[in-house]
């Protein structure tokens, strides 16, 4: 696996990054066509990239409008996530019998990015077409790259229980 | 007057030409033996004819016809440009999922500018690694030659044919 290194070193875009607070959990996918981007993963799909462009090799749910790039809107991304049986909640906290997807949104709350939760209270999170990364908390990716994690949906997973919660149901 | 034709060489079948004027057995053989009169030949005696040409080793040239287009090869200057664009697109975006941030980055953008120039540029790099570069080929040649490919890879394969196709890689 490649190091992750970059991430730390890309100040630039993410200031919060820090050696303690991420790790890699899977290589890259620059080299394959076996494409999948932030979006597809926080719904747990490897086998498309999915954006609203009206462009072939590309994915986004059939009946939902592809937008000019960059002007896509929170609300499209917000249907084609419902889609997958998620529906909109108030924060990224965790909550039992739930995995939840934070949406990022740039200063002109355009989406940039989205994460998954984990049933460890961790996020997960595909880096473009660079690695998986299993980041501490929402805020590790926030900064002038992704922006800021804005929006959240949820859905029932009953895997999703903390060891300690499963102990007490 | 009926038209007495040179009987057809072995392995071709009889070929009946609307020749325009009689000429002897051996008119074929002379010096003033035209390219332009093959279009009375059957394609199997151009052929044998061809293939006996370069067997004798005679000094007179023998014409391929191509296809139409010509295989271009770009300067060295264009060829130093475009890699150096590439890297440097692929090292500030490949963290992104946005298309937005992608085809909009400036390097992507004067890539673009090359025009047709670029095409054999980066369909050898499409074919070298699977990047982003539909949006750019689609914009270059003015048409997307990958319309309903629904996946990276179905996508990649169709703009890589039509590369072979037009003499472009």
């Amino acid at each position: 696996m490649r190091d992750c290194s970059w991430l730390i070193k890309d100040r630039e875009n993410f200031e919060n990054v820090r050696p303690d607070n991420f790790s890699c959990t899977s290589d890259r996918t620059r080299d394959t066509d076996d494409k999948y981007n932030c979006i597809a993963w926080a719904v747990g799909k490897t086998d498309s990239w999915w954006w609203p462009k009206k462009q072939s090799g590309y994915y986004w749910p059939e009946g939902l409008p592809c937008e000019p790039l960059n002007r896509e809107t929170v609300a499209n991304f917000i249907r084609a996530i419902e889609s997958e049986g998620f529906e909109l909640c108030a924060d990224g906290k965790f909550e039992n019998g739930y995995e939840k997807v934070a949406l990022y949104v740039n200063h002109l709350n355009v989406p940039k990015h989205a994460a998954r939760s984990l049933p460890d209270g961790t996020w997960t999170s595909k880096m473009g077409d660079d690695e998986d990364i299993n980041h501490a908390t929402l805020e590790v990716l926030e900064g002038h790259g992704f922006g800021k994690a804005r929006v959240f949906l949820k859905r029932k997973n009953p895997s999703f229980q903390r060891p300690s919660e499963q102990n007490a149901l | 007057m009926p038209c007495i034709q040179r009987s057809p060489e072995k392995g071709c079948k009889a070929q009946t030409i609307d020749a325009p004027y009689c000429r002897s057995a051996d008119w074929w053989r002379s010096s003033d033996y035209q390219l332009e009169n093959e279009p009375f030949l059957s394609r199997c005696t151009q052929r044998k004819r061809r293939a006996r040409t370069l067997k004798a080793g005679k000094q007179w040239s023998v014409v391929i016809l191509s296809s139409g287009t010509e295989k271009k090869t770009p300067s060295p200057k264009l060829v130093e440009e475009f890699y150096r664009l590439a890297q440097q697109w692929e090292n500030e975006t490949s963290f992104h999922s946005s298309l937005g941030e992608i085809f909009t980055h400036e390097a992507y953008q004067r890539i673009m500018a090359m025009g047709r120039d670029a095409l054999p540029l980066i369909l050898s790099e499409l074919r070298r690694r699977p990047g982003h570069w539909f949006y750019a080929l689609e914009k270059i040649v003015g048409q997307d030659m990958a319309v309903g490919s629904r996946t990276f890879a179905a996508a990649r394969g169709a703009w890589l044919e039509w590369g072979y196709k037009n003499n472009y890689i």
